[in-house]
Formats: structure tokens, sequence, C-alpha cells
């Protein structure tokens, strides 16, 4: 069994390390401790820079570490793969930061979409997924799905070129698909619409092509739209995209 | 002791292992000098076949769960190298309890790639629930012994592998109540694991704490060590090295090398280089004085 001193001690280094404050009663050479506050935020910095290319360069310069530094302090990381700490700074900032909030509300959406690149990046290799027989054409040839992609839910138009100032006065919803080539296996991005979400989850989730046809008509009625779409294009016009997205085969 | 006389303590395990003996593991005495694998630079190795080391070792931290681009590079290396593992979020020595999920994932990885050799730090890096992602020094006490090696058998049974444990670098004490030789050899000799003696680390303390580097390795469980690694550190002022893996290594650590090889029996020896990394043509010469060491102590002969 673990002695009380001997825990306290531990936990008093590794807070020091988090938080920075050097409790009196740890036992340690004071002019040197600091050295492992110091490797450990190389690695933590060195990683979060690494990820976050573009949301780091919003920041003055200094406040990017300071934010670091607070995450670290409060925010307990329980993965043991380094690699996938970045992933819990937009929930830290989301809960724990409300005045970087403020200043740049699109911040969580960004970062998302920074480690959604590395996460599709490494991902585990995921199988084609056959679908509906019925729902390419009357040939009833076989399709499949690559499930090597994510649409993600934003409330504010990160991957757009125009840059922070329009991100911010723009909020809304839009969706974004994340996509691992199937051969390339490089990642990408492509901005999809409300209504093609719909249909191509429509499809993955096995419905056949008259059920999709008739939902996203119902569903034009309702949102007023039925004059200018038509089911049947969209669902064409979906069906074309992302096979030429490589998403989707037939054989 | 002859060196033919002595027996790679992870041939003991083995024997006593009978989970090892069914899946088949070998003696790992046959890989001598090897290189720690590194992203910066596993495509160019790959694609250049340069350098040639016996054996590669990486962190499974690193690999696990991994698909796409990065699989097909650790494929392509399991097709061409023996690999061993050194891992780093295992915080044998943490006051929280193991992470058995995570172990278990670590077992498998081994398994699929059909690695023997998992070593991992005397060191904690993991604290009220949260990594650190860095390795911090336990204190040397007798109850910081007693709560670790139970945990060493459960990582031993779960893994089905004999746990190879390194003496790490540290900058200062914490709270030691004996010296840092009687901390590692009770845990070696109470676990029954084996060691990882890396000649660095040795070198790296005895300067920052004023201790004799050679006195010190004959201190160790010498009959233990299944594992050696060397590496490059940097000195930050006149009573401080700080262990980078970031520099060429330096002739002293290469001369403590050689007389560890008296002591003990023939066991791979790993070249670490983690920062600051060169071209690969000056890693082959690093790996090249290794071998030209290794050779004065053992020939291929003897641990094939
Ligand atoms: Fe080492």
């Amino acid at each position: 069994m673990l002695k009380e001193k001997t825990l306290r001690q531990q936990q008093k280094l590794a807070s020091f390390c988090r938080t920075n404050i050097l409790d009196d009663d740890l036992l340690v050479r004071k002019d040197r401790v600091h050295h492992y506050r110091r490797l450990v935020f190389n690695i933590i910095l060195d990683m979060m820079e690494t990820m976050y290319p573009i949301s780091m360069k919003l920041f003055p310069e200094g406040e990017w570490e300071q934010l670091i530094h607070r995450f670290f302090a409060n925010y307990k990381c329980t993965d043991p793969q380094v690699w996938k700490m970045p992933r819990f700074l937009s929930d830290y900032i989301k809960t724990g930061e409300k005045e970087i909030l403020v200043r740049y509300p699109f911040l969580p959406d960004l970062l998302v979409m920074e480690w959604k690149e590395l996460e599709w990046f490494t991902n585990e290799d995921l199988e084609w997924a056959e679908i509906n027989s019925d729902i390419s054409s009357s040939e009833k040839r076989i399709c499949f799905y690559f499930p090597e992609h994510e649409l993600l839910i934003l409330d504010y138009p990160v991957y757009r070129k125009e840059g922070p100032d329009f991100w911010k006065s723009n909020p809304g919803k839009y969706f974004l698909l994340v996509y691992r080539h199937p051969e390339s296996r490089k990642v990408f991005y492509q901005e999809v619409d409300a209504l093609s979400c719909f249909v191509w989850e429509s499809i993955k989730e096995g419905k056949n092509k008259a059920v999709i046809i008739s939902e996203l008509n119902d569903l034009l009625i309702q949102q007023k739209l039925n004059n200018r779409f038509k089911a049947e294009f969209i669902f064409e016009k979906v069906w074309d995209d992302f096979l030429k997205l490589r998403l989707l085969k037939i054989q | 002791m002859p060196n033919a006389a002595r027996k790679n303590p992870i041939d003991s395990f083995k024997l006593t292992s009978p989970c090892l003996k069914k899946q088949g593991f070998f003696f790992i005495g046959y890989f001598m000098v090897g290189l720690g694998f590194r992203k910066d630079f596993a495509e160019e190795f790959l694609e250049k076949n340069f350098p040639t080391p016996d054996f590669i070792e990486l962190a499974p931290e690193n690999w696990i769960g991994m698909g796409g681009y990065w699989k097909k590079i650790l494929d392509r290396a399991a097709d061409r190298f023996k690999i061993f593992t050194h891992g780093l979020s295992l915080s044998i020595g943490s006051p929280d309890p193991l992470d058995i999920p995570y172990i278990r994932k670590i077992k498998k990885f081994l398994d699929d790639y059909q690695i023997t050799l998992y070593s991992e730090h005397l060191s904690y890096s993991q604290c009220d629930n949260a990594h650190l992602y860095d390795l911090l020094p336990i204190p040397f006490t007798e109850d910081a012994v007693r709560h670790i090696v139970p945990r060493i058998k459960t990582v031993q049974d779960i893994l089905e592998r004999p746990l190879i444990l390194e003496n790490v670098s540290y900058y200062t004490p914490v709270a030691a109540e004996i010296p840092e030789h009687e901390f590692i050899t009770a845990i070696i000799r109470e676990s029954g694991c084996c060691m990882l003696l890396d000649v660095n680390n040795v070198f790296v303390n005895a300067f920052n704490h004023g201790y004799d580097a050679h006195e010190f390795i004959l201190k160790l469980p010498l009959d233990k060590v299944a594992y050696i690694h060397i590496a490059g550190h940097e000195k930050v002022s006149d009573d401080l090295i700080i262990d980078t893996h970031g520099q060429d290594v330096i002739p002293p650590v290469y001369e403590l090398l050689d007389y560890t090889l008296k002591f003990i029996k023939p066991v791979p020896v790993l070249l670490e280089r983690d920062f600051n990394i060169p071209e690969l043509d000056e890693l082959d010469n690093e790996l090249q004085m290794i071998r030209n060491i290794y050779s004065k102590h053992f020939s291929k002969a003897e641990i094939c």
C-alpha cells in the first residue's frame, strides 16, 4: 500500500506540472523541479500547435500559450494516447472559457474541424458497407458506401476562406462532410446542404429509393420549398455527387 | 561470470510462462542493434531501405488504433523488421489504478504484430485521473516498491509477456527514503520483471546527482537486464543535463555502454533519437558505433 505521504508527494508533483502551483511541502529540489513543467508543456504545446495551426493564429502573441496552460490545468486528459489529447480542447472551451467564447464564438467549430482532419487521417480502416439493393436503378446491381466519413453540423462557416470576421457574423446551421479518400487515404472537406444530408443519411440507413423520395417530398412541402426543388432531382444529384466523391460504388 | 554462462532473463520468464510457450514466442537475443522508429523519418527510412538495424522499436501509444496512411507504414515496417515496443503511458508508478482496458489494447496490438518485447518506464505519467504525457520520478520509498510490485504482476498477466522496466532519468529526487539503486533493484527482484538498462539515463543521473555511473551500474540487478537503451542528451547548465534524445550520443556514454556489456549477457541495444533527427546516414553512423562496441563483447554467432 502506498503511504499517504508518498501519495501526496506524487499528487503535488503532478499538480505542479499542470497548474504551476508549487506546494511548499513538495520534497524536491526547488531549483530544478520547474524543468518537469517545462518538459510537459513542450509536449503539450507542440501537439496543440501541430493540430490547430488555424485556431492558434487567431490569438495575439502569448495568449494561445496561456489558453493551453489553463486547459491543461483545468481539464483532466484521460486518454493515454497523447495525440488524442488535443481533441478535448473544444469541450474545455465550451464549458470553461466564457470570455474566449465571446471573442471567438466560432472557435469550438474551428477546433472540431481542424481536429477531424487528423482524426479521419488516422482512424481505423473501415470496410465498404452494402446498401439497399433497389436503390440505384432498375439494373439491380449491388451498391456500397464508404463509411470513412462524417457529417459535421456547425454553427459557423469556419471552412469558408473569408476568415474570422465573416465566420463570426454568419451564425447558422452548416453541414460539412469530412471524408478519407478510399485510395489516396487523404482527408477532404466538402460543404453540403441540409437536404443532401437528409438523402445521404437515408441511403445509409438502407431505405429504398421510393421511400427516400417520398419523405424528401414531404420535407420540401413542409419547408415550402416544393415549388423550387424536385425530390427526384435532389436524390439523383446526391447520388451522382457521392459517386464522384468515391463514397459510393456500384458493382 | 563468462558471457556464455549468462542467460537472457527474458528466457527465464518464458520457461515459467505457459502462455508464452504456447504462443511460440522465442528468444529475443537474436536482434542486436536497433533503431527507434519515428514517424518523422518512417517513410524515407522504408523507401531508402536504409539504415538497416536488426530491429526497430516503437511506442504502441503512437500506433494503436491507427488506420489509413500510418497503418500502411506500420504494416510495411512490420513486414521488414522485427518490432520491439517501448510504452509511454502505462504509468506503472502511478497512485491511480492501472488502466486495464488500455493494457488489453496494448496486448491486442502486441499479438496482432507478433511482438514479444514490451518495455516501459519505471516512472509515472498519470495522477488524479489526468495524464501528464511525460515521465515523472517516483519517490524512492519502500511503500512505493510494495505498491508497484503487484501492479507489474498484473500487467505481465494481462500481456502474457514479461514487462521490461527502464531506469529513467530524473532531475530531482522526490521525497526519497532509499537510494535509487535499491529502489530499482527491489522492484525488479520482488516483481520478477526484467530490466531495460538505459546507459544514457545512468550517465545523466550520475551527472545530475553527483554519483559514479560505473559504480551505479554494478549495483543494479544486471542478471535481469533484457534490453539496453542508448541516446543523446543536452547539458543545460554546469550542473544539469536534460535527457532530450535530441543530440548525438557522446563518447562517455558509448564508453558506459562498452563497460556495461562486460557484465551482462548479450541483449539487444537500441539507439533512441526522438528530436532534432539528423540525416539517416548520420543515424547509421551511430548504429555502426554501437555495433562496433557490441561486437567487442559478443559475436553474432554467440547470440544466434
Ligand atoms: Fe530509454
